[in-house]
């Protein structure tokens, strides 16, 4: 039996950037539609070395994330967007000359590698994020690449010379949330394993300290919950 | 190079889709397609600017290949046209919303769009008929001598 049917759909954009929008299909990772969570990457200081690219996406509620490649045939964010967007992992645009953006209500994104991945020690993330009313993350990601051999000792401004992560817990708002370290072979397809996971207990300042070996890369990650 | 996401939960959502049915959302039509398609066969859509209205919208489909397939929705703007919008009868070609079917296109800054889509609703059932397959609701009704007895419940079914 058939029916007469008349639909009615509104769409807005919100941002600021072009949305490649995809509708009407159940399941389809590239439809964003109404999701609230933006992740932004600042591409500013991004150089081009290497013609591929990596992102890490789980699904939300999930642990680990997976970390799909793609070739960057272009050296530009217009091109880091195209390929983003081939991966069918969500509906990414650019904002401006050098962010790129999206909105994502049913993954979550972590690291975007462009080029090589390079001994780096970033602490730029290791804010209070909030947005309208709700804290949504207490995030801190740092990744480095050992370059030495054996194990040494070594705190966190010595990460890059170092064998070990000394992690000081000082924020009085990680308390009860989750803290990961993975270990991850920065070979393609990357290999990560969860190192060690811990609910950050109450009485913080705390301290974690973890020995790490050469050729891997370590992530370390806390908020609420991973 | 390694960039971090900043992760934030805005107030509004970037891409916002509403619907003109108090209470029902576009996810609830989106859940609903698969057991019940939508075939449109007249689509009314405007836009803010001609510089969006003018932006190509795909149609995606599946072959019986299962391969995509993507064609360009008849779209033409008029060169004198000056407001952007248009009524347009698929003639003859349906668009169908299955659950797999989606369109694809460019949403510009700012900008906000309208689609009022006229169609049919069907269920998967009634392609057995199509099909030459037996509804078997008629079977029963007819073994029953009660013709009819069944039309409320297709009603519940949809």
């Amino acid at each position: 039996m058939k029916k007469r049917e008349q639909l009615i759909l509104t769409l807005k954009n919100n941002t600021q950037g072009i949305i490649p929008v995809s509708m009407l299909a159940q399941g389809n990772p590239n439809d964003t539609s109404n999701a609230h969570t933006r992740y932004r990457w600042d591409l500013t200081l991004a150089t081009f070395t290497n013609p591929v690219l990596r992102i890490q996406v789980r699904g939300v509620g999930t642990t680990n994330f997976t970390t799909i490649t793609a070739p960057l045939p272009v050296n530009s964010i217009t091109a880091v967007v195209a390929a983003l967007n081939a991966l069918n992992i969500g509906a990414f645009y650019q904002v401006g000359s050098n962010i790129v953006e999206t909105y994502n209500a049913t993954l979550e994104y972590g690291q975007l590698i462009v080029g090589n991945a390079t001994s780096q020690v970033d602490w730029s993330n290791n804010t209070l994020i909030a947005g309208g009313n709700l804290q949504i993350r207490v995030n801190l990601v740092l990744t480095v690449n050992n370059p030495n051999p054996g194990i040494t000792s070594g705190s966190i401004p010595d990460l890059a010379s170092a064998a070990s992560i000394k992690v000081d817990v000082l924020a009085s708002a990680l308390e009860n949330t989750d803290f990961l370290i993975q270990q991850v072979l920065p070979v393609d397809p990357f290999t990560t394993t969860n190192l060690y996971a811990v609910t950050v207990p109450a009485g913080t300042p705390d301290t974690f300290t973890f020995a790490i070996n050469t050729t891997y890369v370590y992530v370390v990650t806390w908020g609420t919950p991973i | 190079m390694t960039f971090y996401p900043t992760i934030s939960v805005q107030v509004l959502p970037g891409l916002q889709v509403d619907t003109n049915v108090l209470g029902l959302s576009y996810a609830s039509i989106i859940a609903a397609l698969g057991p019940i398609s939508l075939l449109i066969n007249t689509l009314y859509y405007d836009a803010a600017t001609i510089s969006q209205f003018a932006n190509p919208i795909d149609y995606v489909t599946y072959d019986s290949n299962g391969s995509l397939q993507k064609q360009a929705m008849a779209m033409p703007v008029n060169a004198n046209q000056f407001y952007p919008s248009m009524y347009l009868p698929t003639r003859h070609r349906d668009y169908e919303f299955n659950g797999q079917n989606k369109l694809n296109f460019n949403l510009l800054v700012g900008q906000t769009i309208n689609f009022i889509m006229y169609g049919n609703r069907i269920n998967i059932r009634d392609l057995l008929s199509a099909l030459g397959i037996p509804d078997n609701f008629e079977v029963l009704q007819k073994q029953m001598g009660i013709p009819g007895f069944y039309d409320d419940y297709e009603d519940i079914l949809e």
